[in-house]
């Protein structure tokens, strides 16, 4: 593989110089490169150069994936611990950029570890973490919670 | 930077994979939110998901007349000392009518359907709950009448909220059967006719709406034991064989399945088990080559008292006892079967 640099600029001017496969692993990029296999400079207008960082170093580990049993599970810890970095509020930013710009390995894996972090909290929690408005009134909450008591859960089912 | 400011497309990747443990909690959050886990498209790439990817397998459990969601997951495989960890996810069906009506339930969507019990209904009449492929819809089967070879067939995706009598019939008069089970959209029974020299495998094929030949069984003890089956996964059955005198028992599993042809491998053999178990609802984790049997278990003692017990069994006479009593919620196990969610809804 060719060793073609590529420098990619955020929103707010800051450029990344990156190995062109890098920056392929970015489909956005990878479009435009098939497009035009001229340029070398790519404006990414929707992300800021913070977020870009990070979705860089996601790509950077992940340029060769390889099929092995150890690297596959040596790349699974490192992405627990790059995702161990963020709150949630960063991780929304992540999961905006990884959409726009394409890298479907990062969509996967931050949607995951928010779902993960969800899964742990009651619904008054889901709505302070993530900034969700509750907008039904007290008896269509009581109401829903009721027609869902039927369903998978664990709290209050009390020892028969 | 909040959830409300991601479009709809990026919110359901990340609620298409939360665990089904917290749907009442997702369902509470908001309309929205409520809203789209109830939209079948999303509901079936959530299921698709939790499918995919199981943190461990789900068996669903019937206790004293209440349904419940079990997960179970086995620990310890490598160094040969394997645990039994049972947590209860949700309370599915908690009315104690489970026995005298007949109730289908998807957890997934919170609904079920009654029917009501009318006085024709036998006690010992068997129900079978089936998918025909031809029409993509649900049916029940209920079989009836001294033999069990009267059948009649609801149709559920019919107008007429009426049985129908097909034009087949159940060509031989049973005098046993048990552990229906589903599989691939069709319910299997241990059964025995009058003229069967023993046990075997009965079928019926809701999308011919027949019944199929008598399939045969394994058979190690013939004519001296008595078996249960099992669903594994979505795919294959499982049976149990013991021997009424000799501690011995055998599980096999399938390696074709269809209404009409069955072809089955060993999974394990058992030289001593501790008592001839009566219950005997099984599960088996193929893979790792494990099965755990739950069982019922009178004790003889100054008052006689029933102990559930659940069994670790694998190859080379590893064999554990695990008192249920130890786990909450798991007194009495009436029946264990495994659980894949499913997206259906049923009206």
């Amino acid at each position: 593989m060719s060793s073609n640099k590529i420098v990619l600029t955020s929103s707010d001017g800051e450029s990344f110089e990156v190995e062109e496969v890098v920056a392929r692993k970015l489909q956005i990029v990878g479009h435009m490169l098939e497009d035009d296999c001229v340029i070398n400079e790519i404006p990414l207008q929707n992300v800021t150069g913070d977020i870009l960082s990070m979705v860089i170093e996601y790509c950077k580990t992940h340029v060769d994936e390889e099929e092995s049993e150890e690297a596959q599970t040596k790349l699974k810890t490192w992405d627990e611990e790059f995702m161990k970095k963020f709150d949630i509020k960063t991780l929304l930013q992540i999961i905006l950029a990884a959409n726009y710009l394409n890298v479907k390995g990062l969509l996967d894996l931050v949607s995951q570890t928010i779902a993960d972090t969800i899964k742990d909290y009651t619904p008054e929690q889901i709505r302070e973490v993530f900034g969700v408005e509750n907008d039904y009134t007290e008896e269509e909450e009581a109401e829903v919670r009721k027609e869902n008591a039927w369903a998978f859960d664990e709290a209050d089912t009390p020892k028969p | 930077m909040m959830m409300s400011n991601l479009p709809q497309d990026l919110v359901e990747e990340i609620l298409s994979r939360v665990p089904l443990t917290s749907t009442r909690a997702v369902r509470s959050t908001c309309k929205k939110w409520n809203a789209l886990s109830k939209d079948q498209s999303f509901a079936n790439k959530h299921i698709g998901n939790i499918v995919a990817t199981p943190e461990e397998r789900d068996f669903l459990m019937i206790m004293e007349n209440k349904a419940y969601l079990i997960g179970v997951n086995l620990h310890g495989i490598q160094n040969n000392n394997v645990d039994l960890s049972i947590k209860r996810k949700g309370k599915t069906i908690d009315d104690d009518v489970i026995i005298t009506l007949v109730v289908l339930f998807n957890p997934y969507w919170g609904k079920h359907k009654w029917f009501k019990r009318t006085n024709n209904y036998g006690r010992f009449d068997k129900f079978a709950f089936g998918y025909d492929k031809s029409c993509g819809s649900h049916k029940i089967l209920r079989l009836f009448g001294d033999y069990l070879n009267n059948i009649e067939i609801y149709n559920l995706s019919s107008d007429s909220d009426s049985w129908m009598v097909p034009s087949v019939t159940l060509e031989w008069d049973i005098v046993d059967m048990h552990d229906d089970v589903s599989l691939k959209g069709n319910t299997y029974w241990y059964a025995k006719d009058k003229e069967s020299e023993d046990y075997y495998l009965l079928c019926f094929d809701f999308t011919r709406e027949r019944f199929g030949p008598r399939l045969p069984l394994p058979q190690p003890f013939i004519n001296e034991g008595c078996g249960s089956l099992s669903v594994v996964g979505e795919e294959k059955l499982a049976v149990l064989l013991q021997h009424w005198g000799a501690s011995e028992m055998e599980i096999w599993v399938t390696n074709k399945i269809e209404p009409d042809e069955v072809s089955w491998s060993k999974f394990l053999k058992v030289y001593k088990r501790p008592h001839c178990f009566y219950v005997a609802n099984f599960l088996i984790e193929e893979e790792k080559k494990v099965a755990v049997v739950f069982d019922d278990y009178e004790t003889k003692s100054f008052k006689s008292n029933i102990v559930s017990n659940a069994y670790i069994i694998r190859e080379n006479g590893y064999f554990r006892t695990v008192d249920l009593s130890e786990y909450p919620y798991t007194t009495r196990c009436g029946l264990a079967c495994s659980y894949v969610p499913s997206s259906v809804q049923i009206m």
